[in-house]
């Protein structure tokens, strides 16, 4: 089984470094899809299977937190995975996002082999 | 915020250069002071909020900041667009900005992060603008760059 | 546990490299203080590589760099690669794992020597698409590292303990 894996990021730099980090991880990856903004992901989880999302928290239009809380309202979307890759190092913060139904915390800068052990945790090895 | 904090920030922004960027980087050689900085330079400022607020910023070349690009992106500097090169710019001073407040903390605290903004800018006024603000130069094979603590 | 008492040790010095496909081999790298070790291994080909790199980058020392290009993390990893490839392994089967980087010993660590061939090691893995799958870095303990190639067993042995990478 491979996984489609979305990235949630206002930065493309970000994005660019967390899609190259999974490629390198040597996961199982269908599909890498990217938004720049909690109300894009919003709209492409609408159109597209996603086994998991890895967000950002401070984002323009629509931020992490309010991803993640829309997605527990959301009947289609409740049940997706969500990790949060923030700058935050807070631990208040992590706090609050795991209380608001989040599965990981990765803080910036992430590593393949941080991105690889979260992955395989939650969605398991997968296959080709 | 104190001088003290200076010396964290520097601190964090070395670390964060070796394990993000793939840069090496030091303070600037007392005696031969840095490189001179680019005419013109990015002007990289950060504000937050929340538990309290302030600002980081830095003061970086535009081959610099392609070059961070190049590295995030896992190729040459020459193949990365001016775009690229300063969201990978404002994204360092992201993951700085967050590093380096939890280390000067308090623990519990809690920050709102301002969305990064990148000024192109002459580089006798990118100079001047953090005239007067606690700051570092440092060396980053062979670019300079300056970090400071908006008060 | 080991199995030096049967396999050939081979000694990877500082500012050497080793490459073997004989499984009854051993290479070894001893006293990884701020010096950075680092194995390749392909498990399909039964080849394994290990350098021993002293310092992060070439520029400092051009003669040097040219008379031992695996002082260098920058020049001599990306030889290790090279060889592995030459010896028909392929990227996506090769195996690397690092120890050592840790704190220099003398000046309070001031050159961070041991961080910036850590930095450079993955800079290198990074540019060339290669992951990591262990690694034992920092600290103050001296280690060594060894690869079985019968295997591709990597231990890590510093003082007062030893465990698999």
């Amino acid at each position: 089984m491979a996984y489609n894996i979305l990235i949630v990021d206002d930065s493309l730099m970000a994005r660019t470094f967390i899609a190259r980090a999974l490629e390198m991880a040597g996961l199982s990856l269908s599909q890498l899809h990217q938004a720049t903004n909690g109300q894009e992901a919003l709209d492409l989880l609408q159109r597209e299977w996603v086994d998991l999302v890895l967000t950002d928290i401070n984002m323009p239009d629509m931020n992490g937190d309010e991803l993640v809380r829309r997605m527990r309202a959301t009947d289609l979307l409740k049940s997706i995975p969500v990790v949060i890759v923030s700058t935050d190092c807070s631990e208040r913060r992590m706090a609050e996002m795991t209380a608001a139904g989040v599965q990981g915390y990765l803080t910036k800068p992430v590593t393949p082999e941080d991105l690889k052990a979260t992955v395989e945790r939650l969605l398991g090895k997968g296959s080709q | 915020m104190s001088a003290d904090n200076i010396q964290t920030l520097a601190g964090t922004t070395i670390e964060v250069l070796e394990s993000y960027a793939f840069l090496l980087g030091g303070p600037s050689d007392a005696k031969k002071g840095p490189p001179p900085f680019a005419d013109p330079s990015w002007l990289v400022i950060l504000a937050f909020s929340g538990s309290r607020a302030g600002g980081v910023g830095m003061v970086v070349s535009p081959a610099m900041a392609r070059q961070v690009a190049a590295n995030l992106a896992g190729t040459e500097p020459t193949q990365v667009s001016d775009e690229q090169a300063r969201d990978a710019a404002k994204e360092l001073l992201n993951i700085v900005c967050g590093k380096y407040l939890h280390q000067v903390g308090p623990r519990e605290a809690l920050f709102d992060f301002a969305a990064p903004a990148c000024f192109v800018v002459a580089r006798e006024k990118a100079v001047q603008y953090a005239g007067g603000k606690p700051q570092a130069t440092l060396e980053v094979e062979d670019h300079p760059l300056l970090v400071f603590i908006e008060n | 546990m080991a199995t030096e008492h049967r396999d050939k040790m081979i000694v990877v010095g500082l500012g050497e490299m080793a490459v073997s496909d004989r499984p009854g081999e051993t290479l070894i790298a001893h006293a990884l203080g701020s010096c950075l070790g680092v194995t390749l291994f392909d498990p399909v080909m039964k080849i394994g590589g290990m350098i021993h790199c002293m310092l992060p980058l070439s520029q400092i020392d051009g003669e040097k760099a040219r008379a031992k290009p695996c002082a260098f993390v920058d020049t001599g990893l990306p030889r290790l690669i090279e060889e592995m490839f030459r010896r028909g392994c392929r990227k996506k089967d090769l195996i690397a794992r690092a120890a050592g980087a840790g704190r220099s010993a003398d000046q309070a660590n001031h050159f961070r020597i041991g961080e910036r061939n850590h930095a450079v090691f993955r800079k290198i893995m990074w540019k060339n698409g290669m992951f990591i799958h262990a690694e034992d870095i920092g600290g103050d303990q001296p280690r060594t590292l060894r690869l079985e190639i019968a295997t591709g067993r990597v231990l890590v042995q510093s003082p007062g303990q030893e465990r698999e990478l």
